[in-house]
């Protein structure tokens, strides 16, 4: 249960940054001008280089990471449905992530303290 | 067996296999849309973005012995001055709508700014090399302004030397300027033009059709959708499996009635009911 916890602190954390970084991307180009529709337009890719394809596509393989490994911790410590779902979710907004892995922190370290000491995983 | 299938017959089963199976379907054509994108996204969105540009003269970009670079690849221009009927020549093995054809290349031998220098036009398709559109006499004559795609050339058909193409005079493999500047004696620009209007129109039934103007696959972009669409595909397998693994877990016993790892009452389960095995497991 507690490498379950880290495997889904460290992705909330990813998914999280990587989120920001998708979402200045698209402020940025929603900013920038040019003759090609928003979407097209470099974003990040201004900043970091060739940012505007694999920022996008890290932080779609992310979520799918932070999907599989929010699901399994539920099957370790069987929170609350509805609550879990919102984690998932909140790997969707900006900023939301952070509050979720607060959340599930709180809710699973005193699982952790309940726990026999030998179990692994 | 028998008695898994009784569990996953239960109400409650059915009606989350409903909603996993609505789901999965909704994210399988995401990932079938993603990929449908990913398909269009690198030829279609290239051509249109690139020939959405505005167009600029031809000569404030190229001049004969100054090489085309990649961003004015595909760009669309404008260029005036008047065909050299007597040097068009027929490129052959050109497919339109699926049909062999020739394109008929007319050098424009410019007008004002880079007077004298010449630009290979496709000005089109035509079915036959006898055809009556390919004729030189069916080039209109006198001034005209163009808009057309700029192309790179194409490179140099790979031949041993003093092999020809075994195609009949006036005919070519491809528009390969190391062949045009032995045809043509005007100065050559360092690329080819699509057509896509002129000015005065092309009249009468004599006109070759036009050819889209193509142009190379955007890799980046494809692949971008291609891993979208591998994402939904997996999320779809993903509710599957996770109604499987619900299932298999209320067969066992150990699925909680309700869910009460969140009361601090209940505490976590029993060590001897191994709660502790996530889907990795």
């Amino acid at each position: 249960m507690k490498s379950a916890l880290t495997r889904y602190r460290v992705l909330a954390y990813a998914t999280g940054v990587f989120l920001l970084l998708l979402t200045l991307h698209v402020v940025l180009q929603l900013a920038q001008t040019s003759d090609l529709a928003w979407y097209d337009r470099d974003g990040i890719g201004s900043v970091l280089p060739g940012g505007r394809t694999w920022v996008p596509m890290v932080h779609g393989y992310l979520y799918l990471a932070y999907v599989i490994i929010t699901v399994d911790l539920w099957f370790r410590t069987r929170l609350v449905v509805w609550k879990t779902v919102l984690v998932v979710l909140a790997g969707t907004v900006p900023f939301m992530s952070f509050v979720a892995e607060r959340w599930v922190r709180g809710q699973v370290e005193p699982l952790l303290e309940a726990e026999p000491a030998d179990r692994s995983a | 067996m028998t008695d898994v299938l009784r569990t996953a017959l239960k109400p409650r089963w059915l009606a989350l296999l409903a909603v996993a199976l609505g789901l999965a379907t909704v994210m399988a054509s995401l990932g079938q849309w993603q990929l449908d994108r990913a398909r269009e996204n690198s030829r279609a969105r290239a051509v249109r973005e690139a020939t959405a540009r505005p167009a600029v003269p031809l000569t404030s970009l190229l001049a004969p012995r100054r090489p085309l670079t990649n961003a004015d690849v595909d760009r669309p221009v404008t260029a005036q001055g008047r065909w050299d009927a007597a040097h068009q020549v027929l490129v052959a093995d050109r497919y339109l709508d699926g049909v062999r054809g020739w394109w008929v290349l007319t050098p424009l031998v410019l007008d004002g700014a880079g007077s004298g220098d010449a630009v290979a036009v496709v000005r089109g398709w035509v079915p036959s090399p006898t055809d009556a559109a390919a004729a030189p006499d069916a080039v209109p004559a006198g001034p005209v302004r163009v808009q057309a795609v700029l192309r790179p050339p194409e490179p140099p058909v790979d031949r041993a030397p003093g092999a020809g193409s075994g195609l009949p005079a006036g005919q070519l493999d491809g528009v390969d300027l190391t062949q045009l500047v032995q045809r043509w004696p005007q100065p050559l620009i360092a690329g080819y033009l699509v057509l896509t209007a002129q000015d005065p129109p092309a009249s009468g039934t004599a006109v070759p059709r036009p050819v889209p103007p193509t142009a190379p696959s955007s890799q980046v972009l494809a692949w971008q959708n291609l891993s979208y669409a591998l994402q939904w595909f997996v999320f779809a397998g993903f509710m599957l499996a996770l109604w499987v693994r619900l299932v298999r877990d209320d067969h066992r016993g150990r699925l909680p009635s309700s869910a009460p790892a969140a009361d601090p009452e209940a505490g976590p389960e029993p060590a001897t009911t191994p709660t502790d095995r996530g889907v990795l497991s």
